[in-house]
């Protein structure tokens, strides 16, 4: 038995010293594993993009849902989505110190020249997937960070208007900007990686490993395998348990859902487009477009021609002083800019559910399934309900006092799934409809739990209850005499102007309704209701009998 | 690339590596012309397909505007958006200037980030790159290219409507 293992194993070695078992020249150590880091990190980018490109479904009424939908709802979603998203900054850090040795080590000459310009190209497509990847959870943050996108492309003459317009597939940034990042994401990018990767690595393998300066000639040179591959694969498991720290210990933000009218929105890209976040800052009016488009393409342009720019033959740095020093004045100038951005500009909004976008895993240590009235602070924040729901621009319920009004378990029950609840949200003013924001259980009833903390018991005082046979039947003769059901509706009795009453008691708390009942526009300014100038025992009476209006279907 | 004819084909005195070479470039020519135009006019789409406008859509009333700083009005329309008709929102500034309502896009010249009220220093500034603006609009200190879009407002009774401007069209708007 062992025979025919160590006889499997012999064929096996035989096999790779074969197949890699190519020359390197000595001094080939660690800091060459930065390449094939890159490329597990690569891998990995195309593996998790797969898995999420099982549920993902990008338009703008489903590509945030649907992303919320993984973080939440499919297990290992979180961690799978925060793999693909942290995947992509450290993916960017591997290709940045795999670039600097390869450009402090002298790599880049004759006949290696192709050799960096395609890996170049590659660093280029990999920060275009970064870029259209980032619009595709279709959050604020996204949203904004593309919008500013497409607008530099808009800010160059002449070409930069048409650009806009392919790049968005359109005026505005909306379902068809989604399908074509997608497809760009997803089709055209990996392609055209993978053309280049495979293309880069051919180059490597023709022109060899460049030899080092500081390693003796005496050395004797080493084999890819099994000398260095072992470092390799170190190294790639490495990049992976860093990937799996990441998203398991920050998980993948995910803001509130897209929306174009929010103001004071800072939306902060990815750290390695705030270099050029920060450039565009300094240049103003008629110059912006020197910093949205001519300083970048002559950094681009700088990268790709490195080879000729530098044409002398020495390797050592000592011999290489200049262009070291611009290489590194070139370094220095990104860093600069990329911590004055993150200096000068806030962090963003805090964003909406921010702990349920951790991994499942680690929510459910510290909160199984508990509701909190904090969390739903925050996804008040992120839905941007105050915007609709306060203030004096408000076009909703006020919800200064809302938990005075409406009962924690109602509200909870509305949010899953808003509907319309009176005549004016069907014909009148069905722009100013409640939107379903397709909260998850849970979600919903963190936002009730909040919702239901924010009362004003000054102007509600709490009632007790003192209904009893007599009061509820009196109130029941009350709202037959003040003809209630011209407006409202109980069950099937009764007209659709005004809110449908059926289950009222499970809807309305007591003290709200004995305050409104008495002076309805002072409560709701500019509601519809009749001011009926109610005695107080009228109105007692009447509260007493919508207290009795408990029904399983509450409406 | 001259084309031969049959005629030439059989008596000319090509080299037969040069012949087929034509021969193949011809035929991946052709193909690629066959294949690229649809996939041009396809690609095109976006640059010949206009955005329809929107309708007056009401934002409000206006005994809510006082008299001093903007208020900030969101609205939402029902819009085509490609293949499907979507609820879009947007955001205007609306005050008042010499006795009549005006409105102000919120949308920033430079970059289309949303800009916002300062009440402190009475101006309008943008959170990206620090583009600032007067009250009515025009630009005075940052990047931007143009003063905020102004946006077509009309009372109807005590009610104000206005005409959404094209959403992401930044400071492209007249």
């Amino acid at each position: 038995m062992t025979g025919v293992l160590s006889r499997a194993e012999e064929r096996l070695i035989a096999f790779l010293e074969r197949l890699l078992g190519w020359e390197i020249p000595p001094g080939v150590g660690w800091t060459h594993t930065l390449g094939s880091a890159s490329m597990t990190a690569l891998a990995l980018q195309a593996f998790t993009g797969f898995l999420l490109a099982l549920y993902y479904a990008p338009s703008t009424d489903t590509a945030w849902e649907s992303v919320r939908y993984v973080q939440q709802q499919v297990a290992a979603g979180a961690f799978v989505r925060g793999l693909h998203v942290w995947g992509s900054s450290v993916l960017v850090v591997l290709i940045l110190l795999h670039l600097t040795r390869v450009f402090l080590w002298g790599a880049y000459k004759p006949p290696r020249h192709w050799t960096w310009v395609v890996g170049s190209l590659l660093f280029l497509a990999i920060l275009a997937a970064a870029f259209t990847g980032s619009l595709l959870p279709w959050d604020i943050k996204a949203y904004f960070a593309t919008k500013v996108g497409a607008e530099i492309a808009g800010s160059v003459p002449i070409v930069g208007e048409p650009s806009r317009l392919l790049l968005l597939g359109g005026e505005r940034l909306g379902n068809l900007t989604l399908t074509r990042f997608y497809a760009v994401h997803v089709v055209l990018l990996p392609s055209l990686i993978l053309v280049l990767v495979a293309t880069h690595i051919t180059l490597i393998r023709r022109h060899g490993i460049a030899p080092t300066w500081f390693a003796s000639s005496q050395t004797p040179p080493g084999h890819f395998y099994p000398d260095h591959a072992w470092k390799d694969a170190a190294a790639g498991l490495t990049v992976a348990a860093i990937l799996s720290v990441l998203s398991f210990g920050f998980g993948a933000p995910l803001d509130g859902k897209a929306d174009p009218a929010i103001t004071g929105y800072v939306p902060r890209p990815e750290w390695y487009f705030l270099p050029l976040f920060q450039l565009l800052r300094y240049f103003e009016g008629p110059f912006s477009f020197l910093a949205s488009a001519v300083f970048p393409a002559l950094a681009v342009l700088a990268l790709l021609l490195v080879p000729w720019l530098d044409r002398a033959r020495e390797v050592h740095p000592a011999k290489r002083k200049p262009v070291l020093l611009l290489g590194a004045a070139a370094a220095i100038t990104m860093l600069f800019l990329l911590a004055r951005a993150v200096f000068e500009t806030p962090p963003p909004s805090p964003p909406a559910a921010t702990a349920s976008t951790r991994p499942a895993a680690t929510v459910a240590k510290t909160a199984p399934e508990a509701v909190s009235a904090e969390r739903g602070e925050r996804l008040y924040a992120g839905l941007a309900c105050a915007r609709c729901h306060e203030g004096a621009g408000r076009i909703g319920p006020d919800f200064a006092w809302v938990g005075s009004r409406l009962t924690e378990s109602w509200l909870r029950e509305y949010l899953r799934a808003p509907r319309r609840l009176r005549w004016k949200d069907v014909d009148v003013r069905p722009l100013e409809r409640m939107p379903d924001f397709a909260l998850t259980r849970s979600e919903s009833a963190d936002l009730a739990a909040f919702l239901a903390s924010r009362q004003n018991p000054k102007r509600f005082p709490p009632v007790q209850d003192r209904s009893d046979d007599k009061l509820v039947a009196d109130g029941q003769r009350f709202f037959d005499d003040y003809k209630c059901l011209g407006c409202h509706r109980i069950e099937d009795r009764g007209a659709n102007y005004g809110p449908d009453l059926t289950g009222a008691a499970r809807k309305y708390h007591p003290a709200y309704l004995q305050v409104f009942l008495s002076d309805p526009d002072a409560v709701l300014p500019g509601n519809p209701m009749k001011k009926l100038e109610l005695w107080p025992e009228e109105v007692a009476a009447l509260a007493a009998y919508l207290g009795t209006l408990r029904t399983r279907d509450v409406k | 690339m001259t084309v031969l004819t049959t005629m030439e084909l059989m008596t000319t005195d090509l080299p037969r590596r040069r012949l087929l070479f034509r021969l193949f470039a011809m035929l991946q020519g052709a193909l690629a012309f066959v294949a690229g135009l649809p996939a041009v006019r396809f690609l095109a789409t976006p640059l010949t397909t206009r955005t329809p406008e929107a309708d007056w859509v009401r934002i409000g009333i206006a005994d809510d505007i006082p008299a001093g700083g903007p208020v900030a009005l969101r609205y939402r329309v029902r819009l085509q958006d490609g293949y499907a008709e979507t609820w879009q929102s947007g955001l205007v500034f609306v005050f008042r200037q010499a006795g009549q309502l005006k409105a102000l896009s919120a949308v920033c010249t430079h970059l289309g980030c949303n800009v916002d009220w300062s009440a402190g220093a009475q101006r309008f500034e943008c959170p990206c790159h620090g583009g600032r603006y007067s009250a009515d609009g025009a630009v005075v200190a940052g990047p931007p290219p143009r003063s905020l879009a102004a946006v077509a407002l009309k009372l109807e009774g005590r009610e104000i409507f206005i005409r959404p401007p094209t959403p992401s069209s930044a400071g492209r708007l007249a």
